[in-house]
């Protein structure tokens, strides 16, 4: 019996040591042995530089709406193009039909969504952010609130109706507002005040934010959100600040792209981030933007003056007479849609007109035509009278911002301005209208987004 | 580790000692006929009443009083018998029991990866495949084998196919990780299951349920197939043994892919051209290839040739056949040899087997052949009188496999077309001829002209000009030390090293269209005429390697005790770590010229205008890149099992399972999961006196196993990229929103099965219904798109199965003439209980429109797979146009048929996947001959056919066969439900044509799948004293549809296609 017990004893304690030994083994790697990453690229944003490796996504930002281009009159399409569009949606936006998005491509609202919530990502882990907050701090702040500001704006110029002149935004619908980054976050549409409250809050931020320089052209500067809150003023026509954010932003960009000085017969007569490009960003690509069978309005074309260097710097002339938009100046064959030294000048310009400053106007608009005519034979416009000015104002801007689907935007604001332009095409014999103040200057928000969150449709 | 081990050895030897006041009595039970140790075979002393059950080796041992001593034995399906033994012993003992007239219970050894178990000690669900069951088919791969001889398992063939190739009783998860593990020596296996030789595996048990899988815990959630190798015997003499075979199978019939055939094809392109449809791409700016009957057309509107020379042309066009040319050229019967060399023997301390495989593939395609060889050496040793065991063992395999780059695969138009129908490869004498391919004929020529490289495509020619080669070498090693402590008490230590590289290269050569075609793309012409090379000119040379190793080592302590009450326990315990680590590089030299084994750098930053596109330009494709994955594991795991007189059994596991998950609260890295299983031999009562059923078991399990989706976190997760050619600056990509709730995926499982025998052992068999339901799913659901994601992945759903699976197997005649059957009947119903999110009607209308199935989309109530479709009247008998319904009203508005179809709307068929399936294997011999025949079957689902539709045709991009079967004049109604080919291209007309109801069909079928045709000489040695055995068989596989519901000639299982028939001769010696 002595020897049972003796022996159970023993093996109690070498069970004893045993468990011990396992267990320890247990202790010590569970902690370390657990901690390595699964897959080296992976990594969870905590850090300045992680969120700058964020914002550098340029296929995330730096990537914008592309129906507006489609939907207004700068080209033409022939009948054979339009029949080898590659997605119907194309060929729905160019006639204006009632709901475009059928044919699948939400783009122009998923992916600049994708963009608030990257910029939301980003302001979230700044906030939880234990650093130091020092100046790479604001800058990237002040990025994410810019790029955020700047998807808002592409989107309210595309799915809410224009900001009305003298009637309660209040009352209209704006688009969503997210203010994180959950994404179980209850979805609404917030109104058109508002929408336009949120973005002039983040301009301002970002304006406050942001350095006067940055490098690359793709990420966001004081210019830029100054160009952007310009932008945004002209939506909601508060010229005086339209043109003072111009005015400032074309102070703090210094750089001019003259156009004497380049090869306008090139093909490709400019280069990416060249001067005149102050925020580069480009349009989503679909297939109307690279058919050959896409012409340029040939009453846009008659506008050009033969001294007027950006008829040869933009355009080429094709087999058939017609000219096809080449140059642009994102310096590839995509269609820039981002913030240049042109748009600031004419916004200026317009500002000051409206503003009754015709002379300060005119003098933004001469110092844009001498970097834009060719200068042997520029002479500054002397005088106009002050409709004159306005129109001439006008008009360069649409012969400035070609392809970029800003006429859109223009056409919208114009038409509330009494501008009373049709627009009118003819397809396949079949001839299509759209009427000032027309409800389809609205685009509907597509199907997965209304059935998915229940958001209020546009009225077409 | 190494520590540790050392530790416990010492440990345990100092026990020896102590325990030497009684003498020990020990031995081995084996079948008196095969030799086989028996597992779990009673041994009672009577004097003393004490009673043990023989270990995982067969082995027993008590510990007596010097003296006389009666062992009765008894064994379940074995003669019982008495032993008198006197102690002390002279040597161990060597029982051997001799099987009844028929065997009672299953006596099959159950491998779990952690331990071996008698059937009889099981309570859980387990399919055991011995070796003569997995070499009855002849396949390289051994997963084939499994099918149709696997009660339950089914091999998918539609739905989400390459991350779900095989279902063990439905699919419980939705995730990525929807495959069966695979254990292959108590360890899972990392590698590819192609790099196992099927001659080396000595049996497949294939677990099912949770009590018999959950010791695998969180990655047993789809089921676990644990393989075992083979090994040496103990007093065995030397063994050799030979296989052989050569398989024979037929090549891929081109006829029955369903394209638009030759006439239609011109008779379109014809149509097109004179409705001016070509010239937008005849003022392509990217001089986008023409056919050469539109080239035609070009030239005859042109005046270039004339209308009758154009006429001739394109009559002479109409008779060529590609897939013609592709029987002729291309394929052939492909040829797949497998050779194995095994040599087996053992003595009384020391097994070994050693074996060398080789498998020669000779592909289908010409110029593309395979090969591998495996090689494996295992030994065993005793020491210490038997108390200490180490196991060694290296399986290696290398593979290799050539592509010359040549078969149909390779034959393009353009990037996004396939090759014209009219597409011919040679001429009359067999020389090889040109095709036209990405840029116009004309363009070409003007180019070479200047001097770019020869342009021109000649697909037979290109054979050799770009040779892929790819070879991986795997190997394995492992080391298993088990010592004996205490009586009853065994530690075990494993540990295993396993390493894989793999290969990859092509080399473009220089005479390649594919580098002629990329070298000629970024030449550029300067002004003074002079050529410019973006790429230099020589060979593209692509490569990937990839390196994956991983360690893992496994601490256990088994422990078995038997009381003299009748009672006895099995119990084990143990750690496991394992640490994988995978890295892959892969990139591309320009220029390189393989004599010198030299390349030249190119500039991949600047964008060069492209030669064939005025308005373009690129960069020079950059194809670098590299990836270093890390995947860790951490467990604890016990298993025990209680069992009372062979008529009642409890078992108990739990295991405890961390990951390196990344992303997530460390409280969240691990999840415990456990099950139960209860086992009741009724006929072992006493009560029990059904005659005709002498052995009648239940079993009853319940518990649960898991389902691992590393690529989650609860964290936002960003992925680095290293390049962006915009700004040349790195990015991230957010890959996970963050969600917080984010939890494991565990599969609840109940299981009730009756194992039963008749009398005479001639009807055995397996009944067992079960229920699993898989809780947490994690689900992709589509998210409203302004919350920045489309689709978000979290725990949103859940599923259940219900089903059952039986297995049968009866011996209808016995005698000289012996005629047996095995039917294997499995069923099962799948559905969803609860998803958050509705799905897409679209999504769910567009399954299997491509043919082959597509993603999941879970609707509650219905499995996740399932067959929908809209509701379809017929076609309108003016016009041909197809009819749906609109509010329940007949409707040809098509968009709004589709716009406003709801889950409520469509017809739901049912599943997509087979409901019911099984086999019917029947074996009958004569004397040495003997034949067995496969029949299997799939019931319960629909497919979904393909057919016309006219947005590509009307594009002259070709289409499908069925235009020709369209609606063409009033009255074809009655015969066809083909549209009439439309004025314009309308893409809902068409949506609404492919996702209506008049293309689903039945999937039901029965099809004979094999038979196998075998001559043994069984007892040749003593009379030739040449072989052992030696048998002979020829194998004929996938001979052909019995019956099918469906109409169409479609294979409900393959599409427009069949699985190519094969037949294979091979030989079996052992010497």
């Amino acid at each position: 019996m002595k020897n049972i017990s003796f022996q159970t004893k023993l093996i109690k304690r070498r069970l004893g040591i045993l468990l011990t030994l396992v267990c320890s083994l247990g202790v010590f790697s569970c902690s370390e042995f657990l901690e390595v990453k699964p897959d080296q690229s992976l990594v969870v944003p905590t850090t300045l530089e992680d969120v700058q490796s964020m914002l550098d996504n340029t296929n995330i930002f730096n990537a914008q709406p592309v129906l507006p281009l489609i939907a207004s009159e700068e080209v033409w399409i022939t009948d054979a193009g339009f029949d080898a569009l590659g997605n119907p949606i194309e060929q729905a936006t160019f006639t204006w039909q009632e709901d475009p998005f059928l044919g699948g491509f939400a783009g122009d609202w998923n992916s600049v969504y994708a963009q608030v919530f990257y910029s939301n990502v980003a302001l979230d882990v700044l906030s939880k952010y234990e650093g130091e907050r020092n100046q790479f701090y604001n800058t990237l702040q002040g990025s994410a609130y810019f790029l955020r500001a700047y998807a808002y704006l592409q989107l309210v110029d595309q799915f809410s109706q224009p900001f009305q002149k003298g009637a309660d935004n209040s009352r209209i619908l704006g688009i969503v507002i997210k203010e994180s980054p959950d994404v179980n976050e209850p979805i609404r549409r917030s109104s058109l005040l508002e929408t336009y409250d949120q973005i002039f809050e983040d301009l301002n931020l970002a304006v406050s934010l942001l350095p006067d320089r940055a490098e690359p052209k793709t990420r966001p500067t004081k210019a830029i959100a100054l160009g952007a809150l310009s932008r945004a003023y002209l939506n909601t026509f508060r010229y005086p600040e339209a043109a003072n954010a111009a005015k400032e932003a074309l102070e703090i960009y210094s750089d001019r792209l003259d156009f004497n000085n380049i090869n306008v017969n090139a093909s490709r007569p400019f280069v990416r981030f060249d001067q005149e490009t102050i925020f580069y960003s480009t349009l989503f690509s679909l297939s109307f933007l690279r058919s050959n069978e896409v012409f340029v309005d040939s009453t846009l074309m008659d506008l050009y003056d033969e001294n007027d260097l950006r008829k040869k710097a933009f355009f080429d002339r094709a087999s058939n007479g017609q000219f096809i938009y080449t140059g642009k100046i994102s310096g590839d064959t995509r269609n820039f849609g981002g913030l240049s030294v042109g748009e600031l000048y004419l916004n200026a310009a317009e500002g000051f007109s409206r503003m009754g400053e015709d002379g300060e106007a005119l003098k933004f608009l001469n110092e844009l035509l001498a970097l834009r005519y060719d200068s042997e034979f520029w002479e500054p416009i002397a005088s106009l009278n002050s409709s004159e000015l306005l129109e001439r104002i006008l008009q360069e801007r649409r012969k400035e911002l070609f392809g970029r689907g800003l006429r859109w935007m223009d056409l919208r604001r114009l038409n509330q301005e009494g501008a009373g332009i049709t627009l009118v095409r003819e397809v396949k014999g079949q001839r299509y209208e759209l009427v000032p103040n027309s409800l389809r200057y609205t685009f509907p928000i597509p199907m997965d987004e209304i059935t998915r969150s229940g958001i209020e449709q546009n009225p077409r | 580790m190494k520590t540790l081990i050392t530790i416990l050895i010492l440990l345990a030897l100092s026990s020896h000692e102590i325990c030497g006041q009684s003498l020990k009595v020990n031995g081995t039970v084996r079948d008196g006929k095969s030799d086989e140790l028996l597992i779990g075979a009673s041994i009672r002393i009577k004097e003393t009443g004490i009673g043990k059950i023989t270990n995982q080796d067969g082995e027993f041992s008590f510990e007596l009083e010097k003296g006389i001593y009666t062992l009765s034995l008894s064994y379940l399906g074995y003669k019982s018998s008495e032993i008198i033994v006197e102690v002390p012993l002279i040597k161990p003992l060597e029982i051997q029991l001799f099987p009844e007239a028929f065997e009672l219970g299953q006596v099959e050894v159950l491998a779990t990866g952690y331990q071996e178990i008698p059937r009889s000690r099981a309570s859980g669900s387990f399919v055991n495949l011995n070796e003569e069951l997995i070499d009855r088919r002849v396949s390289t791969n051994l997963i084939d084998r499994l099918e149709d001889v696997t009660s339950g398992l089914i091999l998918n063939r539609t739905g989400d196919v390459g991350r779900d190739p095989v279902s063990i009783r439905g699919r419980s998860t939705l995730g990525r990780f929807s495959q069966p593990l695979i254990v292959i020596d108590n360890f899972p296996y990392d590698g590819s299951l192609e790099d196992i030789n099927p001659n080396d595996v000595a049996s497949i048990t294939v677990l099912r349920d949770a009590a018999a899988a959950s010791i695998w815990g969180a990655r047993a959630g789809n089921g676990v197939i644990v393989i075992t190798t083979k090994s040496g015997k103990v007093d065995e003499k030397i063994r050799v043994s030979f296989t052989g075979n050569a398989n024979w199978i037929e090549p891929t019939d081109p006829f029955l892919i369903p394209n638009l055939g030759v006439n239609d094809y011109i008779d379109m392109e014809e149509r097109l051209f004179g409705q001016g449809f070509y010239r937008t791409l005849e003022n392509d700016r990217g001089n986008a290839v023409l056919s050469p009957v539109v080239e035609t057309l070009i030239a005859a509107r042109d005046g270039v040739i004339s209308e009758s020379e154009a006429a001739g042309q394109i009559a002479q066009f109409r008779t060529y056949d590609l897939r013609n040319d592709l029987n002729r050229y291309l394929y052939r019967t492909q040829l797949n040899q497998q050779y194995n060399l095994g040599i087996s023997g053992g003595g009384n301390s020391h097994t070994y087997r050693v074996s060398i495989g080789y498998d020669d593939i000779r592909e289908e395609v010409e110029g593309n052949s395979s090969d591998r060889i495996t090689f494996s050496l295992k030994n065993d040793f005793k020491f210490l009188s038997d108390r200490l065991k180490v196991q060694t063992a290296f399986y290696g395999v290398k593979s290799r496999a050539l592509d010359q780059n040549a078969g149909p695969g390779d034959l393009f138009f353009s990037t996004f077309s396939e090759m014209y129908p009219y597409a011919r490869l040679a001429d009359e004498t067999g020389q090889p001829l040109p095709l036209n391919r990405d840029y116009r004929n004309g363009f070409k020529q003007d180019l070479q002209e200047v001097g770019f490289l020869d342009w021109s495509y000649v697909p037979l020619a290109e054979r050799g000009r770009a040779d892929t080669q790819s070879e991986r070498n795997d190997w394995r090693v492992n080391l298993g030390l088990s010592y004996d402590i205490l009586p009853g008490l065994r530690l075990n230590g494993l540990y295993q090293y396993w390493e894989n590289y793999g290969r990859n290269e092509t080399i473009y050569s220089q005479e390649s269209y594919f580098s002629r075609n990329l070298i000629n793309g970024f030449t550029g012409l300067s002004q003074d005429g002079r050529l410019n090379y973006g790429i230099p000119r020589g060979a593209v040379y692509n490569w990937s390697n990839s390196r994956s190793f991983s360690h893992s080592g496994r601490v256990q302590l088994d422990y078995q005790k038997d009381w003299d009450q009748g009672w006895s326990l099995n119990a084990l315990a143990g750690t496991e770590v394992k640490s994988l680590e995978s890295t892959a590089l892969s990139g591309r030299y320009y220029g390189y010229n393989p004599d010198l084994a030299t390349s030249q750098v190119v500039d991949y930053v600047s964008l060069f205008p492209l030669s064939f596109n005025a308005f373009a330009n690129s960069r020079i494709p950059n194809t670098d890149a590299q990836n270093l994955l890390r995947d860790r594991f951490y467990s604890f795991f016990a298993n025990s099992s209680i069992g009372y007189k062979n008529r009642y059994l409890i078992t108990l596991s739990a295991r405890k399972d961390a990951s390196n998950l990344f992303g997530v609260a460390a409280n969240q890295r691990s999840v415990p999961l456990w099950s139960a299983g209860l086992g009741w031999t009724i006929s072992e009562e006493d009560f029990y006196d059904w005659e005709a059923v002498p052995y009648l078991k239940l079993r009853l399990s319940y518990g649960y196993n898991g389902n691992v989706d590393r690529s989650l976190t609860a964290f936002t997760t960003a992925r680095g990229t290293s390049f962006n050619p915009i700004t040349q600056i790195p990015y991230s990509i957010i890959v996970n929103p963050p969600n917080e709730n984010l939890r494991w995926e565990r599969i609840k499982i109940s299981n009730l099965g009756i194992d039963f025998e008749s009398r005479t052992g001639r009807v055995k068999g397996t009944l067992e219904f079960y229920r699993k339901e898989g809780l947490d799913l994690i689900g992709a659901i589509p998210y409203a798109p302004s919350s920045g994601i489309s689709v978000f992945t979290g725990n949103n759903a859940s599923t259940r199965t219900n089903g059952y699976d039986l297995s049968l197997e009866t011996v209808n005649i016995q005698g000289k003439f012996n005629w047996s059957s095995v039917l294997l009947i499995s069923g099962l119903k799948e559905e969803v209980v609860s998803y958050e999110q509705e799905v897409n009607v679209n999504s769910l209308l567009d399954f299997g429109i491509n043919g082959l199935g597509g993603n999941y989309f879970p609707v509650v109530g219905r499995p996740l797979f399932g067959v929908y479709a809209l509701p379809w009247i017929g076609l309108n008998p003016d016009t041909g146009n197809p009819i749906g319904l609109l509010n329940g009203e007949p409707s040809e508005e098509y968009r709004d048929i589709i716009n406003t179809a709801e889950l409520e709307s469509l017809i739901y068929h049912g599943s997509a996947r087979p409901t019911s399936f099984g086999s019917f294997r029947n074996t009958v011999s004569y004397q040495g001959f003997s034949l067995s025949a496969n029949i299997s079957y799939r019931f319960g689902y629909f497919f979904r056919r393909s057919s016309v539709q006219y947005e590509t045709i009307l594009q002259g991009r070709g289409g499908h066969s069925d235009y020709s079967l369209r609606w063409q004049n009033p009255g074809d109604e009655l015969s066809t439900s083909v549209p009439s080919l439309p004025e314009a291209r309308n893409p809902f007309r068409d949506q609404f044509y492919r996702r209506s109801s008049v293309l689903v069909e039945n999937g039901n079928h029965i099809r004979l799948q094999d038979i196998r045709l075998a001559y043994s000489l069984k007892n040749s040695a003593k009379e030739t004293g040449l072989f052992r055995n030696a048998e002979f068989y020829l194998y004929a596989n996938n001979l052909g549809m019995l019956w099918k519901a469906t109409e169409s000639d479609w294979d409900p299982d393959f599409g427009p296609m069949r699985p190519r028939r094969s037949i294979a001769f091979g030989v079996q010696l052992d010497f």
